[in-house]
């Protein structure tokens, strides 16, 4: 197995993933914090890092590390960090807040944690269904139906 | 309309880690758009004060909340959860998945087959035709394509949900590896759709477009997940089925 220099790498992409940590939570000492946690993930499945680009995958972590974090932030009564969230849950939608909520709860509660990342990549970052499927590791199509999954939790639940 | 360039992009290009194709993209729109440039250069502008504020080392073990201690939550991640995880994600993207002595069905002369894998705590298992599995599973699918030179898989879930799974875009029936089993490159997490899911791996001797094959999934999953596709001459098919069990 490759040994991985992982000082070497918090060298050449740290600054990337704290700037996703800061942008996501919008906090320096929890995107510091968190910081922590991707390069750990990244330790803990070092042989990922064959055959694919670790600025993608250090990116999709820290947008994992980030959501984990908002959700746990979720249990206190604080609206400010949830921005990003509901920048999710309102994408392409007329309703408002309440059916936003809705869709949250379904996020972080029946929906796999990869289904949270694409919808982020999509939704917030803008990246085509081609790229997150690209990202993932997913086809375009299971991308599709992931997200045609969340918004079909909306749909159920307010009719 | 002018696409926004996503962050990711962005910085991919800083790293010189995009594809070629995409790089040459950025430059092409980076040439009309000063904008681009700018983001550039406030990127390159952030790592430099970032670089400045903290040691690079911050990321990884100085930071001082000892419920956070790198060395000793690497210390806690199981061997065997580590082994398990390097074995599923090791296996190659065109050869056969283990036990390594497993007999693999339809060779060239027989049918062909479809098969699906499912990330273990200790690997990978090969799932039975019928087996039970849950939402979150991580599963890969196979083939073997018995000397048909053409095909397509596709899959029908409880919610009458069509998934294309091979090719995962285009429009055409795509060239199959002869021989082996095959896994396709994308591994595949089960949702929370119920009662079950069937996989079709529909294959000819000649091209053929996607489409028809599709839209007769489509016709035919309305409020039921068929044993077969109803498809057009020419074409065959096999099937298999997972039984879907409740999220625990």
């Amino acid at each position: 197995m490759r040994d991985l220099d992982v000082d070497a790498l918090s060298r050449r992409y740290g600054p990337m993933v704290l700037r996703r940590c800061r942008r996501l939570l919008g906090d320096e000492e929890e995107a510091l914090d968190a910081c922590q946690d991707v390069f750990l993930r990244v330790i803990e499945r070092r042989t990922r890092l064959h055959g694919e680009y670790p600025s993608s995958l250090l990116y999709r972590i820290a947008t994992n590390v980030c959501l984990n974090r908002l959700r746990d932030r979720r249990r206190n009564p604080v609206t400010r960090d949830e921005t990003v969230l509901y920048e999710i849950a309102r994408a392409g939608e007329p309703g408002g807040l309440s059916e936003a909520r809705l869709l949250l709860e379904r996020l972080f509660g029946r929906h796999p944690e990869s289904s949270r990342t694409m919808a982020v990549l999509h939704y917030v970052d803008g990246l085509t269904l081609e790229e997150v499927a690209a990202e993932t590791g997913m086809s375009v199509s299971g991308v599709r139906k992931r997200l045609r999954g969340l918004r079909a939790s909306l749909t159920e639940i307010i009719g | 309309m002018k696409r926004n360039i996503p962050d990711l992009v962005l910085e991919r290009y800083r790293l010189n880690e995009l594809p070629e194709r995409s790089a040459r993209a950025v430059e092409l729109m980076m040439a009309d758009d000063p904008a681009i440039r700018e983001r550039l250069d406030a990127l390159a502008a952030s790592d430099a004060e970032i670089q400045e504020q903290y040691p690079p080392s911050v990321f990884v073990h100085d930071r001082p909340a000892p419920s956070r201690r790198l060395a000793i939550r690497v210390a806690a991640a199981g061997g065997f959860a580590l082994a398990a995880l390097l074995l599923f994600v090791a296996l190659p993207r065109t050869s056969p998945p283990p036990p390594d002595t497993e007999r693999v069905k339809g060779t060239i002369g027989g049918r062909p087959s479809l098969a699906l894998y499912r990330r273990t705590d200790t690997g990978s298992e090969r799932l039975a035709d019928g087996a039970v599995a849950r939402p979150g599973d991580l599963l890969r699918v196979g083939y073997a394509s018995a000397g048909r030179p053409y095909g397509l898989i596709l899959s029908i879930d409880g919610r009458g949900a069509v998934t294309l799974h091979l090719p995962p875009s285009g429009d055409r029936a795509v060239p199959l590896t002869p021989g082996k089993m095959v896994l396709l490159d994308a591994a595949y997490e089960l949702d929370e759709a119920p009662r079950v899911e069937r996989f079709y791996f529909v294959t000819a001797r000649e091209p053929f477009a996607a489409e028809p094959v599709v839209s007769a999934a489509r016709r035919a999953a309305q409020g039921t997940v068929p044993d077969a596709l109803p498809l057009p001459p020419g074409l065959e098919q096999v099937t298999f089925a997972i039984q879907k069990e409740a999220r625990r």
